[in-house]
C-alpha cells in the first residue's frame, strides 16, 4: 500500500481509492468471510467498509497505516452484520468444500464440523481476533493496533476463543464412555 | 518442543489445526462486488478532516489554548453530527425472482380491495397473458427464460399495441443484454450455471390502467449471489401511453416531498435492524432522497402508489428489496382529480383484523391493521397467482392467519393464509391463490409482533422456515 496513493485518495481522488479497494480487497473478503462464514454477508461487510472508508479518509492522519486503519473499520462492520444475522437471519452457512474434503490436513485430532460449530458459538469479537491471528498470522501486539483495544484484551479474547474451540475439539476426539464401549 | 497442555491436544497441534482450518480456499472480492462498491463511494461525499473526532479533537486543543468558549465547540460539534454525509449505495442485486407458471387472472378472485359493486376496476379487462423467451448460450450452457406479459382485449387495438411493443422490447433487451454479456462468461458450467429469469406480476388492471412489475434475476457463474432488477410500467389503457410518476399529481404540488415522508416513516419502522446507527440512518436517509432514480421503481396497487427500493438503495442487501404502500387518501389534495390514482383513492380501505390460529380451547390472538399495513396487504393479495387444487388444511399448532375484511355497507369477508396458499369463499371451484414465498403470512407476523408473545411468534416462524 503506497502511502502517496493513501494520499491521493484522501484528497478526493477516487481512482486512486480504487486501487487501494483492489488491492485489499482479496485480505477483507478473506476475513470477512472467516469471521462471518457466510459469503454474502462478508461481501456486504466489505462493501460497507470501502464507503465508510472513502468517506473518513481525509480523517487518516498516518497514511503509513492504512491497512491497520482499513481492518479496523472491517471487523467493526463484521460485529455490525453478525449482530444483523443473529436477529434476522437463519440461512444456511457456507461451509469450505475445500476444508470439508482435505480431512488429512487436520492429523487425528481434527473434526471440521466440530471446529465450524464451536467457531460459530464465539461472539464475533473473539472470532475476529482468531482470524486476524490463525490466518492473517498478525502478532498479538498487531492485533491490538488493528482492533485499538489493549493487548491484555487481544490476549484474554485469544484466550477464551482457542479455549472454547479446544473444547470442541476435545468433545469430539473424547473417547465414548465405557458403559457405550461395552454397548 | 511440544507443548502439552490437555490430554489429547496440544498446544502446537491445536494451532497447527486453527491455521490449516483458516487456510484453505482464498477469497477474492468479485469485479461486480467492487464495481458496486465504488458506484457507492462515487455517490459519497468524503468528510473533511476538520470535521472528523480527529480533527475536532485537534481543533477543540487550540480552541482550549485560545480560550475560545466552550459553546464554539458545541456549535463545531453540532456541524459534525448535523452535517450531511451521503452514504449512497445504489446496487440492484438481490434475492432470486418468484417465478409464476402463468399471469395472474384476478377477475376470477375478488379480493378485499375491490367491492363487488361500485368499484371502477372491471377485472376482466385488459386480459394479460404470459409469453416466454428462452434458449441456452450454446458456448457457455448459460440459459434464459424471460417471460412477458402480453395484453389483449383492449377497447383500442391500437393501445394494445403500443404496450406490447414496449413490453417485448423490454423482454428481448433483457435477452440481448445476458447473451453478449455475462452470459458469455467462460467460466460458467453445469456446477455454476450462469442464468437469466424475468417475470412480472400485474399490479392494477382496469380498462383505464394497467400498472407490471417486471422482476429481472441474473446470477453470474461464481458470484455470491445473483442480481434483481425491479422495473415497473404503468399505462393509460385507453390510449397506450406510459404514464410517469409525475402525471399522477397536480403540478406543483410537491408530491415528492409527501413520498419521501411517507417512505422514510414506513422504511424506518420496517428496517429498524439497520438504520439503528448513523450509517444505516445515512443510508436510508440517501436511498430516499427526492430524486426521480430513487422512486423509479413504483407502481399502482388497489391499496395506493407502492414504491420498491432496490437491494442496497436503503439498506444492506439482506434487507431485501424493500417496498412502501402509501394509501391513497394519504395524497388527497396533491393527486390529479383527472389522474389515475384518483378514483383509487375514492374507495376507503377496509378495516382488516388478522387473527393468528395458533390455540385450541383458548382465544387466538388478533389485532387490527392500520391503513399503511392494509394498502400494503390489499395490494399484495391481488397480485397472487391463481393455482389450482386445494388449499393446504389446518393443522395442529399454528394453523394460519384469517383475515376479516370488513367494508361499510358491505357483507364481511374472511379470508385464510396458510402455507403458501390464499383461500376464501370468493375463490372459484378447485382454485386458490398461491403465495409460495409465503409473503403474505411473513408479513401478517410482522404486523403481529408487538402484540404477540415470543413463543408465539417462534411457532409460526418455524412453520414458515419449513417452506
Amino acid at each position: 500500500m503506497h502511502p502517496s496513493v493513501v494520499d491521493r485518495a484522501q484528497h478526493g481522488d477516487t481512482e486512486a481509492f480504487e486501487s487501494l479497494a483492489r488491492e485489499a480487497g482479496g485480505g477483507l473478503m478473506g476475513v470477512a468471510f472467516r469471521i462471518l462464514r457466510d459469503p454474502a454477508a462478508a461481501e456486504d461487510a466489505v462493501q460497507q467498509t470501502l464507503v465508510t472508508a472513502w468517506r473518513e479518509l481525509p480523517g487518516l492522519r498516518d497514511p503509513e497505516r492504512f491497512d491497520a486503519w482499513l481492518y479496523r473499520i472491517l471487523v467493526r462492520a463484521c460485529t455490525a452484520e453478525a449482530r444483523r444475522q443473529g436477529s434476522r437471519r437463519s440461512a444456511v452457512r457456507e461451509v469450505s468444500p475445500t476444508a470439508l474434503a482435505d480431512t488429512n490436513a487436520f492429523g487425528r485430532i481434527a473434526d471440521v464440523d466440530e471446529l465450524e460449530r464451536g467457531f460459530r458459538r464465539l461472539t464475533p469479537d473473539q472470532r475476529a481476533v482468531v482470524v486476524l491471528r490463525y490466518w492473517r498470522d498478525l502478532r498479538q501486539e498487531e492485533i491490538a493496533e488493528v482492533l485499538d483495544i489493549p493487548l491484555g484484551t487481544v490476549k484474554s479474547r485469544l484466550h477464551h476463543a482457542t479455549a472454547a474451540l479446544r473444547a470442541a475439539l476435545e468433545a469430539e476426539a473424547r473417547p465414548a464412555p465405557i458403559k457405550e464401549r461395552l454397548a | 518442543m511440544t507443548k502439552r497442555n490437555l490430554p489429547g491436544i496440544t498446544e502446537d497441534e491445536l494451532n497447527e489445526t486453527l491455521h490449516a482450518w483458516m487456510d484453505p480456499g482464498a477469497r477474492s472480492l468479485s469485479e461486480p462486488a467492487l464495481a458496486r462498491s465504488m458506484a457507492s463511494v462515487h455517490a459519497t461525499r468524503q468528510v473533511p478532516a476538520w470535521r472528523t473526532w480527529r480533527g475536532m479533537a485537534l481543533a477543540l486543543r487550540t480552541m482550549r489554548f485560545a480560550g475560545i468558549t466552550a459553546a464554539v465547540v458545541l456549535i463545531a460539534a453540532a456541524a459534525l453530527v448535523l452535517g450531511t454525509r451521503s452514504f449512497r449505495n445504489p446496487g440492484v442485486v438481490g434475492a432470486p425472482a418468484t417465478t409464476a407458471a402463468a399471469s395472474p387472472s384476478p377477475a376470477t378472485v375478488p379480493t378485499p380491495s375491490t367491492p363487488a359493486t361500485s368499484s371502477p376496476v372491471v377485472r376482466a379487462t385488459p386480459a394479460v397473458t404470459t409469453e416466454v423467451l428462452s434458449g441456452t448460450v450454446k458456448a457457455t450452457g448459460a440459459t434464459y427464460d424471460v417471460r412477458y406479459a402480453h395484453v389483449a382485449g383492449l377497447a383500442d387495438p391500437a393501445a394494445a399495441a403500443a404496450i406490447n411493443k414496449v413490453l417485448l422490447d423490454q423482454a428481448d433487451a433483457t435477452v440481448r443484454d445476458f447473451t453478449s454479456g455475462i452470459g458469455t462468461d467462460p467460466q460458467a458450467g453445469p456446477d455454476q450455471p450462469t442464468v437469466a429469469q424475468a417475470d412480472f406480476t400485474v399490479a392494477y388492471g382496469s380498462p383505464d390502467l394497467l400498472s407490471l412489475r417486471i422482476t429481472t434475476y441474473t446470477m453470474p457463474s461464481g458470484a455470491a449471489h445473483g442480481s434483481t432488477v425491479l422495473t415497473t410500467y404503468t399505462f393509460d389503457a385507453a390510449s397506450g401511453r406510459r404514464i410517469g410518476l409525475v402525471d399522477l399529481f397536480l403540478p406543483g404540488s410537491g408530491y415528492m416531498d409527501a413520498l419521501v415522508t411517507e417512505a422514510r416513516a414506513q422504511l424506518r419502522a420496517t428496517l429498524s435492524d439497520w438504520v439503528s446507527d448513523s450509517a444505516g440512518a445515512d443510508w436510508l436517509t440517501t436511498g430516499t432522497a427526492p430524486t426521480a432514480d430513487n422512486y423509479a421503481a413504483w407502481a399502482i396497487t388497489p391499496g395506493g402508489l407502492e414504491i420498491t427500493f432496490s437491494q442496497y438503495q436503503v439498506a444492506p442487501y439482506a434487507a431485501g428489496m424493500p417496498v412502501v404502500t402509501i394509501p391513497a387518501t394519504h395524497l388527497a389534495g396533491l393527486i390529479d382529480p383527472t389522474g389515475p390514482l384518483t378514483p383509487i383513492a375514492a374507495i376507503p380501505l377496509p378495516s382488516v383484523t388478522v387473527t393468528l390460529g395458533i390455540y385450541s380451547g383458548r382465544p387466538d390472538p388478533a389485532w387490527t391493521l392500520t391503513d399503511v399495513q392494509v394498502a400494503a396487504l390489499v395490494g399484495q393479495l391481488d397480485s397472487l397467482p391463481v393455482a389450482t387444487g386445494t388449499a393446504p388444511q389446518d393443522g395442529l399448532g399454528y394453523h394460519g392467519f384469517t383475515i376479516l375484511v370488513q367494508r361499510a355497507g358491505q357483507p364481511d369477508q374472511g379470508l385464510m393464509a396458510y402455507r403458501g396458499a390464499v383461500s376464501g369463499p370468493g375463490d372459484a371451484p378447485g382454485t386458490y391463490r398461491a403465495d409460495a414465498p409465503r409473503a403474505i403470512e411473513s408479513a401478517l407476523l410482522d404486523t403481529g409482533r408487538p402484540r404477540l408473545a415470543a413463543a408465539e411468534v417462534a411457532m409460526v416462524e418455524a412453520d414458515l422456515a419449513r417452506q
